[in-house]
């Protein structure tokens, strides 16, 4: 019979000290997540604004969560995240790896001049990309130059001035800032796959695409799996790169849940609301991108 | 490991961890001794560094000013509310007049009132409808400054080569627009989605005789007036740069003192830095004139901003007599000469001094005279928020105006805008 671990809080010889050690971390983690998400959600069943003080006059129950799925702008929020963060990760995938096995291919004094500069977009921050891309797609912008080389111009791809093509671009700056750090996770996960993969498939005479999808995608298959969820929180709460570049518009075609939440905390000072929206979206995350995780992670340890 | 170590190993980490928690509060400075200090929030607009240099001369207090991208300001500014006195939370704020009522609503603002009468201060020297926007339930909460109001700056010498006059009214306006957007251009004007529009739109509504209410206070957004607005707006976007649809006030600015649109309806705020002849190419022919309706009257939605004490300063007298000192006669024309920037004092305004040096103050104050502030209503910030998607659906689409105003009136029609 296996004999139950029992704590021990002998300092010299027990759990007492890693416990110890754990402690500062523990207690920011407390401090600066933990509690700051429990008084929001008690926040989010009152209605006041900054300065307010919660009272039983003021409590509206499950009202500001009931409020979300019937305003039109937050199920447009919605879908506009929902699209962007989809729209931003197969991006991110498809160019990242054609970029990671494009440098893979190159002779390593080439490789070694352009890694940097492809990855350089990963070092600015949001919001100057957001300013960047303003500039790029202003009409006398690098953008409309280019197209105007091949006989295109605003009234073809209007860009950020309007409904139909806003999300796409913050899209496409999104693409320009992420797929950097795709890049830079998928080489190293190229560089761990055996040599004697890809000399065998050689040898049965395979050729770059079978090659590709029956050995190199398997293989990064777990490499994707962490991206995938990396990229979706950070696109989910997109916020600063929308902000800069179109401010949600025109008509509320790019606004994303972070974008409205905000309006409604600092512009309409409804504080409660904003939180509710918050909240939601962590619960549209986990939904989304959290669950499938951790059935991937159920299922690998089953195996 | 050995059981010392683990010992001594464990004490250090409880010492840190309580010296961690004595010091999280953050040191506090020794009162009464030497200057006080004043921790200053402001706009990082054109106009921050020469705040930064006036307040430098001001001898009562040692100022710090931290100025803020205006996207960020109002957060920032709230945040400082919520902090515990004398944790480096603002003393003294610089806000924007829509703030206000939300501000004092909140309890975040200091009365003045008595720092005023003491100090002996003639507030009949502001003019009359800013002043008032500092004021609320019989009490100050703050002084006027930096009026603002959304004017035509137009290129002189583009405007001699096509043989056009200045437009006097909107339709005018739209005439003029037209003939430049017929030859490449346009007129620049902020139709980003964003308060900029509203401003222009509000400009339009009110220049006209309308209002967003009517006489019994309900809301009145597809009344009449207001679909005219809304239809002179949309003809303006028609005939804009290309590009206006991602532009808020500095981009339109920009485009006029770069040549790339020869008529823009800017900030007054901003109008200085065409006078820059590092930022602008029209430093010699830029000429100014009223923004009007239809009707040829000019009225501006008065925008302007407050020197206001917030109510946790630790430092309330200091923070009071600042306030009063940058207010003050001398220091704001020290400020308008050096800057252009539009003050509250009406006299200032009759000053040659500075009628040479801010061409475009004679159509600001007429603007300003005529010009309406936004309701303080607690659910003003719904009509609002409502009206910039509107204005940006109409810009971005073929919406026709009056259907895009009277589905917004039907939208609001549960609002409560009676307080």
């Amino acid at each position: 019979m296996v004999k139950q671990k029992t704590f021990e809080w002998s300092l010299e010889r027990g759990d007492l000290l890693p416990l110890l050690m754990m402690l500062p971390t523990l207690l920011v983690i407390l401090f600066v997540m933990v509690f700051p998400l429990v008084y929001g959600l008690l926040l989010s069943f009152f209605t006041i604004g900054f300065g307010g003080s919660l009272s039983p006059d003021s409590f509206v129950g499950l009202d500001n969560y009931l409020k979300f799925f019937t305003d039109p702008v937050a199920m447009k929020a919605t879908l506009n995240t929902v699209l962007f963060s989809f729209g931003a990760i197969a991006g991110d995938f498809v160019l990242g790896t054609l970029v990671s096995l494009g440098l893979l291919k190159l002779r390593r004094s080439a490789s070694v001049l352009i890694r940097p500069i492809v990855t350089m977009p990963l070092l600015v921050s949001p919001v100057v990309v957001g300013l960047i891309w303003r500039y790029i797609y202003d009409p006398k912008g690098i953008l409309y130059y280019f197209l105007g080389k091949i006989g295109l111009g605003i009234s073809n791809f209007p860009g950020v001035t309007a409904a139909s093509t806003s999300l796409l671009s913050t899209i496409i700056a999104h693409w320009w800032q992420v797929t950097p750090f795709v890049i830079i996770v998928l080489t190293a996960g190229l560089l761990s796959i055996p040599e004697e993969y890809y000399e065998a498939s050689k040898i049965d005479g395979a050729g770059p695409f079978r090659t590709f999808f029956q050995i190199t995608l398997p293989q990064l298959l777990n490499v994707y799996v962490v991206i995938m969820l990396v990229s979706g929180v950070d696109t989910i709460k997109i916020f600063d790169l929308i902000f800069a570049l179109t401010g949600g518009g025109p008509n509320n075609s790019s606004i994303s849940l972070s974008i409205y939440a905000y309006s409604q905390a600092f512009e309409q000072s409804n504080l409660s609301y904003s939180i509710a929206i918050s909240i939601l979206t962590m619960l549209l995350t986990f939904c989304i991108f959290g669950i499938p995780f951790i059935k991937h992670n159920l299922s690998k340890g089953n195996r | 490991m050995r059981n010392s170590v683990r010992k001594v190993m464990c004490m250090a980490m409880v010492a840190c961890l309580a010296l961690g928690m004595v010091f999280a509060g953050g040191a506090k400075e020794a009162s009464g001794m030497g200057t006080s200090k004043l921790l200053v929030s402001v706009w990082a607009g054109p106009h921050a560094d020469l705040q930064k240099e006036v307040s430098s001369t001001f001898t009562k207090s040692a100022v710090t000013i931290d100025d803020v991208d205006y996207g960020s300001l109002k957060q920032k500014q709230l945040t400082s509310f919520q902090s515990v006195s004398g944790s480096g939370n603002y003393d003294v704020v610089w806000v924007n007049s829509q703030w206000m009522k939300e501000y004092t609503d909140a309890g975040y603002l200091l009365p003045i009132d008595g720092y005023l009468k003491a100090a002996g201060i003639d507030t009949s020297i502001y003019a009359k409808g800013l002043f008032d926007g500092c004021v609320f339930n019989g009490q100050t909460y703050g002084l006027p400054t930096f009026a603002q109001t959304m004017i035509i700056a137009y290129d002189s010498e583009a405007f001699e080569k096509a043989g056009l006059a200045v437009p006097k009214n909107a339709d005018e306006l739209i005439a003029v627009a037209k003939y430049f957007k017929e030859r490449g251009t346009g007129i620049a004007l902020p139709a980003k989605q964003g308060t900029a529009a509203v401003t222009l739109f509000s400009q339009l509504l009110f220049s006209d005789g309308g209002y967003y209410f009517d006489g019994n206070g309900k809301l009145d957004i597809a009344s009449d007036k207001a679909v005219q607005a809304a239809a002179i707006y949309d003809e303006l976007v028609k005939y804009s740069v290309e590009g206006t649809l991602a532009w808020h006030h500095d981009e339109v600015a920009e485009a006029v003192r770069m040549k790339d649109a020869p008529i823009g309806l800017i900030m007054s705020g901003l109008a200085n830095q065409n006078a820059d002849p590092e930022k602008s190419l029209i430093v010699d022919t830029v000429k100014y004139a009223p923004l009007a309706g239809r009707s040829g009257i000019a009225a501006a939605t008065n925008s302007f901003w407050v020197w206001a004490v917030a109510k946790n300063s630790a430092n309330a007298q200091a923070a009071a007599d600042y306030v009063m000192w940058m207010t003050s006669y001398d220091v704001e024309k020290k400020q308008t000469l050096a800057d252009q920037q539009v003050s509250a004092i009406n006299e200032l305004s009759k000053d040659p001094e500075i009628l040479a040096k801010a061409p475009f103050l004679p159509a600001v104050m007429q603007q300003l005279a005529a010009g309406k502030i936004d309701p303080p209503l607690a659910n003003f910030g719904k009509l609002k928020a409502a009206l910039v998607v509107s204005l940006s659906e109409i810009a971005s689409s073929d919406s026709a105006p009056d259907d895009v105003m009277k589905r917004l009136q039907a939208d609001l029609q549960g609002v409560d805008f009676s307080k």
